[in-house]
């Protein structure tokens, strides 16, 4: 009989995208069922929470307030935060080496389909001295250097002040804009830093390959939606080719990623269930509801099945070359008015 | 009506309009009159009906509850003393439980103080209904008096603003959270005034099961209606909102079969909670299980979750809101006592005898509860209030040595 890695291992082999839906359920649910099993017996406090909850999958902001580690304390290579909103607890993941490499495959098998299977040159819509101190890396850093292991001579084009340098975009589109290459940044920052300073100045970004992620949220408040972020993106520069990503640190390495029918997709080893944000009943397509993601990667934390606090909603099921479902993200669940006698004027009484 | 403060001097100029107001006496005739004709226009008012929380409130300062009122302060002011006003007090109520203000103002009033009102800047209906009202009546020129000895204002985050009222005050009534009574205390009050403080509290139910078991459908009914007007009001979030049930002796699993559904079946109907509201119970009681304090969980819908712990010393007092109840079993009330500490508050009681209950009272020794109430009770506003008695906090005592 085959061990767990193994069985994951073989997933991870298969090409991500293509599989259809029944197929890749009969595939990963088993999978899951394993992991479930494996974490219960390795992590005392996520068996105490699917006994008491009755469910496999346990809250994200659960990595913010308890150790959840699956393996012995010895075993750990890496540990990841969130960065999380300002004041915020960040979630803490650990990591052994075996599912870092995982982590570290999966996501080369998903920007393999992207980008092909060259190490493309790399255009960073972030800040020079983001990687400057390396013992402290924000969730910014760590994506940026994630990412710089699917590209070469990487070019960071802002400065401290979030300015963009054009003389350095410039640089690098006479040395490698001639053929593929490709620009990593997030969301936000591509909107705001980058796009809008370079609208008018007629540079051709046309051989591009955009990947980002980081959330709408801000972009959203601005009334800029995806469609509108790669209109934008095509009139200003002739930049075509923009795939979004949705993924969370709770699950490095199982993304999402924009297909080309504009919504994101999940690879072989992962899933996005769409729950009524009330029952928790799964929702079929068009409802939108909380997203519940799982993956097939993680063996050293519990996290294989997550409810995020994230809300999206199902398109299509199979429909085009990759198959499976095709989702988009909504954004967070609306915070609930807060209400009883806890919340005075504390604020005004501080300011 | 409510003056808009921009500055501290505009809060000054607040301050001389009232200190220049004719001293009255606790129950003066205008005084009274005006709070009970108050109290019957939101009785009259259609709209309390969308709103029953104006009802309460209307009931609280009715004309005859007034008046037993006025009869039980002379009850206990001693024959060589004359019970006067504090002088001026300033309130800061709590921003989203929208009634507060009225009740802290008005039996302040009535016990003839000066009142400063600070109210929340968000836009609520229930205090609109209210001010509306107030502003008709303080127009009359029979309630000069009033008028003169009362604001309400409003100010955005300004802490000079918050420095003038509370240095120009005899006492000062804050409620809300131990994070807002923190913040609020960094303005300074005179030498001789004081604060009454209204911090955050925890409150509970106990219930014994053979007495819930006992009941026919129809009284089981009612007693789920009354917890559960106690637990989904205002998101489960005030300070007397019931956040655990305490089942007393046998039969605590079968009372909780019968009980739960009709609590969860009213709670549909009284709030539905927003999909924030499920997702912090979930994680709430995942955190509860991982913490190994809740050992089981019954999931009525999203209105109701129930975590079981097998001991109460486990339970956390923190809190998500909005439909979620602790369960434990003990045998005897006073099992109870261990357990108690000073933030407790309300204590819902269904089951028992007054005599159990005091001494109950009686082996905490002052050591948390302050008020044990019949459910459908606990979010009734009382004089007595968090160990307080109100119409003695709002008054002083001078002492008359005749020859």
């Amino acid at each position: 009989m085959m061990s767990l890695s193994d069985r994951i291992g073989e997933l991870l082999a298969a090409p991500p995208f293509g599989v259809a839906q029944a197929d890749k359920d009969a595939a990963l649910a088993p999978i899951l069922d394993a992991l479930t099993l494996h974490h219960e017996r390795a992590c005392p406090a996520y068996a105490r929470v699917i006994d008491v909850l009755g469910a496999p999958w346990i809250p994200v902001g659960l990595f913010k307030t308890h150790t959840l580690r699956s393996v012995p304390e010895a075993d750990v290579t890496t540990v990841l935060t969130s960065s999380g909103t300002t004041g915020q607890v960040p979630s803490r993941i650990f990591l052994d080496a075996a599912t870092s490499a995982r982590q570290t495959l999966a996501l080369s098998k998903i920007m393999g389909e992207l980008l092909g299977p060259r190490r493309l040159p790399m255009l960073i819509v972030d800040q020079k001295d983001l990687l400057k101190d390396r013992t402290a890396f924000s969730a910014r850093g760590a994506g940026v250097l994630g990412m710089m292991n699917f590209g070469r001579a990487p070019a960071f084009v802002l400065d401290a002040d979030m300015r963009l340098d054009v003389a350095a975009v410039e640089a690098f589109l006479a040395k490698h804009g001639g053929a593929p290459f490709l620009i990593f940044g997030f969301t936000y920052m591509v909107w705001t830093y980058f796009l809008e300073p370079l609208r008018a100045r007629g540079l051709d970004l046309s051989n591009g390959i955009l990947v980002h992620s980081g959330g709408w949220k801000k972009l959203v408040d601005q009334a800029v939606d995806n469609a509108t972020f790669k209109r934008g993106l095509r009139d200003a520069t002739g930049l075509a080719r923009v795939h979004n990503f949705y993924g969370m640190v709770e699950q490095v390495g199982s993304v999402f990623v924009e297909g080309d029918d504009g919504l994101l997709h999940a690879p072989r080893f992962a899933d996005v269930i769409v729950r009524d944000p009330r029952t928790l009943d799964e929702v079929g397509p068009g409802t939108p509801g909380v997203l519940q993601v799982v993956s097939a990667l993680p063996t050293s934390y519990p996290g294989h099945s997550l409810l995020t606090e994230d809300l999206g909603v199902v398109h299509a099921i199979d429909q085009g070359a990759w198959k499976g479902k095709a989702f988009s993200v909504i954004g967070r669940i609306p915070r609930a008015e807060l209400r009883g006698c806890s919340d005075t004027h504390a604020a005004d009484a501080r300011a | 009506m409510i003056v808009e403060l921009a500055s501290a001097d505009d809060a000054e100029r607040v301050i001389d309009r009232l200190r220049a107001a004719p001293a009255i006496l606790p129950f003066t005739p205008e005084a009274t009159a005006f709070v009970a004709e108050l109290g019957a226009a939101l009785l009259a008012d259609p709209r309390a009906r969308v709103h029953p929380e104006l009802m309460s409130l209307g009931f609280f300062v009715r004309k005859a509850e007034l008046a037993a009122l006025a009869r039980d302060v002379a009850a206990i002011t001693p024959r060589d003393t004359v019970r006067v006003p504090q002088g001026l007090v300033f309130h800061v109520p709590p921003a989203n439980v929208d009634t507060i203000f009225a009740y802290s103002w008005l039996t302040a009033l009535v016990a003839g103080n000066r009142n400063v009102v600070r109210l929340s800047s968000r836009a609520s209906p229930v205090v609109a209904i209210v001010v509306e009202h107030v502003a008709r009546l303080l127009a009359e020129p029979r309630f000069a008096v009033i008028a003169a000895g009362n604001a309400l204002v409003r100010y955005g985050h300004d802490l000079a603003i918050t420095r003038a009222l509370s240095a120009a005050c005899d006492l000062r009534v804050v409620w809300g959270g131990d994070a807002s009574v923190g913040a609020i205390r960094e303005a300074a009050l005179a030498p001789h005034a004081r604060d009454l403080t209204f911090p955050d509290r925890f409150s509970f139910a106990a219930l014994r099961a053979a007495a819930v078991l006992a009941l026919d459908d129809a009284a089981l009914g009612a007693l789920g209606d009354a917890l559960a007007n106690d637990i989904f009001w205002f998101d489960q979030a005030a300070c007397s909102s019931p956040r655990l049930i305490i089942w007393v002796g046998e039969g605590s699993r079968e009372a909780g079969d019968r009980l739960f559904p009709r609590l969860a079946a009213r709670g549909a109907a009284l709030a539905a909670p927003e999909p924030a509201h499920v997702m912090a119970k979930e994680l709430y009681a995942a955190r509860a299980a991982a913490d190994g304090a809740a050992i089981a969980r019954r999931r009525l819908g999203a209105e109701l979750t129930v975590l079981r712990a097998d001991d109460a010393a486990r339970i956390p007092r923190d809190h998500p809101g909005a439909g979620l109840v602790w369960e434990c079993a003990v045998a005897a009330l006073q099992d109870v006592a261990p357990w108690v500490i000073r933030r407790d508050q309300t204590l819902v009681h269904f089951g028992f005898a007054a005599d159990e209950l005091r001494a109950l009272v009686a082996s905490l020794a002052g050591r948390g509860v302050d008020r044990l109430v019949a459910p459908g009770r606990a979010l009734a506003f009382h004089r007595f209030w968090d160990g307080h008695d109100l119409a003695a906090a709002f008054t002083r005592l001078v002492h008359v040595e005749a020859s």
